[in-house]
């Protein structure tokens, strides 16, 4: 085969693997484009709940109805955490909402879990307010504990200078200190925060998540809101706003929800050629593997077969604009400066540096070809300074640079 | 050459650089001036090297007394013969080391430049020629200002180069202090390692290197550069730019090339142009030292390519 037709083929091989991966690339953009509603916003389709499945969903709404029905049942808060069951649900929303990222709520419900195992001592002597623990120590001594306490207790809460833990452990300290109707009210209030809580974590949800996957895969969760609404609707004024949102949640649900996305933005519309090709494509399975194939004999070309590196190698000397501004003749010197084209992305060459002082920095910082680039820049120094003949160096100089490649790569 | 490189080195310590500058010097047939203070091995190595190439050597003190007929010889009454003989002077040699240069007067050291820029000496109107080659190694003592008589900057551009000679390092100094009597003993052992003959056909060699037009380029881009210098009031002459072609042509003969590469001209830019390149003296004072100012420009010149 002569020189010519030896590259040729090679070459073939190249271009046909280019012209491949093209397809594929735009095999990839067709599909992105055939998945997407017109005119919505193509980012959006990538908006998933990662974190919350639908029978993530199932389970959280079946506990807040079990949840919300004892409370609509006029089951105090006491008797809700001595329940193993309940104390099992609580356990069970704790870690949900772990994984769905409410940590806040997740926080919450812990608390209001574990704090009921401690003494009246404990929980004094764990809050971190020494605000709130004057308050109660100066309740404790006057023996004067009424619902006053109650209201200033729920005053620093909401003006947040208490945390919730310490709003909670007050909260069980005055259920087991106060005694009668004091407790009682204090059991009503660590029932309030525990449902709130609940309220809050459910609207988060409902927020973030597709209510038609929702309503469709699950009437629990409508279950479980309506339970929400009751309890809410008769609990206080307050709580009204609450009951009405989670109202209005339940209605959207109920109704049919349009195809196509209401949402849709005013943009300049221009006419640009489509991306798809008017011809048909192959799906992206037929060219994977092919592309795959043609890959793996490249890459055997590549290392396996010195006369095609031999070709891409040569590559870099054509295309070196730097070569073409010198108008150098001898292969020698061209291989040369070749050679440094691409060795200066690691080791740069400053204009004062000289042939020899560049060596030595090659072979300072990148010794694996320092002993290839060593053989060409002892050819070049004699081809261009000793103006010897370059034929006595050209094929040492094309193996120095062919191993050179190699190491590049 | 480089026997005589090798060779050196048993004698001399830490020296190897000054040994391949005065080698090439002899080669380019320049002269030398070492600057360094006393003690520092300056006329054993001039020695060293001289009895290794096989050349004749002499020794001058400088003092402010010693007149041109001292350093270059003259006519004396023979009373045998009744007539006056020719005494000649030191520096009818082939390496002729005179110390302290700046302690002579203005006259000898004027009458020594020219018999060394001359290759001859004329003495009562009549011409001789010195032989060949012919090395003035000259020294100079940087920290002494009395009693010294300073070389004008036309007479130190008449040495092809200038040799910083240093201390040794800590090791080097261990080294002498512990080697001092086997020093001794080598050096008295010394044999000749060339003949007269091989030296003036090393410079004849030497004559025929190749310089690429290029190099020649490079060389005038560094001489043009040093005379625009803000820091410089006066700047490389066209003796500098020869000089520092010749002497990085013996330099790749040295290192048995035949053909100078732009590392020769740098290496020896700084001994070719340290002493011709004068600094203003508003930057003088800051600090501002000609191997800088060579450093300098060494780095904004392109070194030619491709």
């Amino acid at each position: 085969m002569s020189t010519a037709f030896k590259n040729v083929i090679p070459a073939l091989l190249l271009l046909t693997f280019l012209g491949l991966s093209l397809r594929c690339l735009l095999a990839t953009a067709e599909d992105v484009v055939r998945i997407h509603t017109p005119d919505f916003p193509e980012y959006l389709s990538n908006v998933t709940n990662e974190t919350t499945s639908a029978t993530d969903y199932s389970e959280y709404f079946q506990i807040i109805k079990e949840l919300f029905d004892l409370a609509n049942s006029n089951v105090s808060f006491g008797e809700l955490l001595t329940n193993p069951a309940t104390r099992e649900d609580l356990n069970e929303l704790a870690t949900l909402l772990n994984k769905s990222g409410d940590l806040e709520n997740a926080r919450r419900i812990e608390a209001l879990r574990d704090y009921s195992s401690l003494s009246p001592q404990e929980l004094l002597q764990s809050i971190d307010s020494d605000e709130l623990k004057d308050l109660l120590q100066r309740y404790l001594e006057s023996g004067l504990l009424n619902e006053e306490i109650l209201k200033e207790l729920n005053n620093m809460f909401l003006s947040g200078n208490i945390s919730f833990e310490d709003y909670v452990k007050a909260l069980y300290f005055l259920r087991e200190t106060g005694g009668g109707e004091l407790a009682m009210k204090a059991d009503a209030l660590l029932m309030s925060a525990l449902l709130n809580s609940l309220a809050d974590s459910t609207l988060k949800i409902l927020s973030s998540a597709n209510t038609d996957l929702l309503v469709s895969e699950n009437s629990d969760i409508s279950e479980a809101l309506k339970s929400m609404i009751d309890f809410f609707s008769r609990e206080s004024s307050a709580s009204e706003g609450l009951a009405n949102t989670l109202e209005s949640f339940l209605r959207s649900m109920s109704r049919p929800t349009p195809s196509v996305p209401a949402m849709k933005f005013p943009r300049f519309s221009i006419d640009l050629p489509a991306l798809t090709p008017s011809f048909s494509l192959e799906p992206l399975t037929v060219f994977l593997p092919l592309t795959l194939v043609l890959a793996g004999v490249l890459v055997y070309l590549i290392t396996k077969q010195r006369k095609f590196a031999a070709v891409l190698t040569r590559l870099p000397v054509i295309r070196s604009h730097l070569l073409e501004d010198l108008n150098v003749k001898s292969e020698v010197i061209r291989i040369y400066w070749s050679s440094v084209e691409l060795l200066k992305k690691r080791v740069p060459m400053f204009p004062n540096e000289t042939h020899r002082e560049y060596l030595d920095k090659v072979l300072k910082n990148i010794s694996s070809m320092g002993e290839s680039f060593k053989r060409i820049t002892e050819a070049y120094e004699k081809v261009r300074w000793g103006a010897q003949e370059e034929k006595l160096f050209i094929d040492n100089v094309r193996r120095a640079y062919e191993d050179l490649m190699r190491g590049i790569r | 050459m480089s026997a005589v490189i090798e060779k050196s080195a048993e004698v001399l310590v830490e020296k190897e650089n000054e040994v391949r500058l005065i080698i090439a010097s002899i080669l380019a047939e320049g002269h030398v001036l070492i600057e360094g203070v006393p003690g520092i091995a300056k006329t054993l190595t001039v020695k060293t090297i001289a009895r290794l190439m096989n050349l004749d050597f002499k020794r001058i003190q400088m003092t402010p007394d010693l007149l041109p007929a001292d350093v270059l010889g003259g006519y004396v009454y023979d009373t045998k013969q009744g007539t006056f003989v020719l005494k000649k002077g030191p520096i009818f040699t082939n390496v002729l080391l005179v110390d302290e240069i700046n302690r002579g007067s203005p006259r000898t050291q004027s009458a020594l430049l020219e018999a060394m820029q001359e290759k001859q000496v004329s003495i009562e109107g009549q011409s001789f020629s010195l032989d060949k080659p012919f090395i003035v190694l000259a020294t100079q003592n940087p920290i002494e200002f009395e009693g010294v008589f300073p070389l004008p900057e036309a007479q130190l551009d008449r040495f092809l180069a200038k040799i910083d000679s240093t201390y040794t390092s800590t090791e080097g100094l261990k080294k002498i202090l512990k080697e001092i009597d086997l020093i001794e003993e080598n050096f008295n052992s010394l044999k000749p390692l060339l003949s007269k003959e091989d030296v003036l056909n090393a410079i004849k060699e030497v004559r025929r290197i190749r310089v690429d037009d290029a190099i020649y380029d490079y060389v005038v881009r560094l001489v043009e550069e040093s005379r625009k210098h803000p820091a410089v009031r006066l700047g490389a002459s066209p003796r500098a730019g020869i000089a520092l072609v010749r002497l990085a042509k013996a330099l790749a003969y040295i290192d048995s090339r035949r053909y100078v590469i732009p590392d020769d001209i740098k290496k020896v830019a700084k001994p070719v142009l340290s002493h011709r390149i004068i600094i203003k003296p508003e930057h003088e004072i800051s600090g501002v030292t000609s191997d800088k100012v060579i450093e300098d420009i060494l780095a904004r010149v392109e070194v030619p390519k491709p």
